[in-house]
């Protein structure tokens, strides 16, 4: 996966030549936003049935208003190149980028039922003391984890569901039952 | 040879046991947990990540 990365690089090259990191940045998050949430649009842009000409029009009307020119061609690119399947990933790797630059950690906050604003800014706030970094959170329902709340920041978990607590009940359980006679 | 069998059989039955009366737990627990103590435990880690 790490050695497709190529469009990200170019493109955050091309960021700093224009000293414009926010404006791409910006731009970076919101053609992410789109691809992950429209699977439908990738298995379009991805398909073999559909010319390359009509792609890159849906491209362009899709994203022309938000997104600077270079990035614009840079999908296009990945179009003519016949390998849009690498966007995603150039594009999660470009926001990291993005994020290390203006060091910015971004997570999610998995919980059952929806935070409030003000549970969120806490958590932000006591996150960002921990990891010393500016921090952006979004509330994520995941019904799996039963209860509590777990956040993921990168590879830092912080972790107070029901589901782990019941997976360690689980783990202890049976290690403890091993040492028994 | 036998008895160390024994008590590896032993141990893979408790394993067993141990698994299928948490999975039992893990949805009693998913039906019976209520939104207040959801929220409990909400305010119990915003509380601690806090300090």
């Amino acid at each position: 996966m790490a050695q497709n990365i190529g469009y990200a690089v170019a493109l955050f090259d091309l960021a700093s030549k224009d000293k414009a990191h926010k404006t791409y940045h910006n731009a970076t998050r919101l053609v992410l936003e789109v691809l992950v949430d429209n699977e439908d649009l990738i298995k379009v842009l991805n398909s073999t049935r559909l010319d390359k000409e009509s792609k890159k029009e849906i491209i362009n009307k899709t994203f022309k208003k938000d997104v600077p020119a270079f990035m614009l061609n840079a999908m296009c690119l990945m179009i003519d190149n016949g390998a849009f399947n690498v966007a995603i990933d150039n594009f999660k790797a470009l926001n990291k980028m993005f994020n290390d630059h203006f060091k910015i950690a971004q997570g999610t906050i998995y919980t059952t039922i929806p935070l409030s604003k003000i549970q969120i800014d806490k958590i932000t706030k006591s996150m960002e003391k921990k990891i010393k970094k500016s921090v952006e959170l979004v509330n994520k329902i995941d019904n799996q984890i039963i209860g509590g709340i777990k956040v993921v920041i990168g590879d830092k978990v912080f972790d107070m569901t029901v589901s782990s607590q019941i997976e360690e009940m689980t783990n202890k359980l049976m290690k403890g039952v091993n040492c028994s006679v | 040879m036998i008895k160390q069998e024994k008590e590896a059989l032993k141990g893979e039955i408790q394993k067993e046991i141990a698994s299928v009366a948490m999975s039992a737990a893990k949805k009693i627990v998913e039906k019976e947990i209520s939104e207040k103590d959801n929220k409990k435990l909400i305010d119990a880690f915003i509380d601690e990540v806090s300090n």
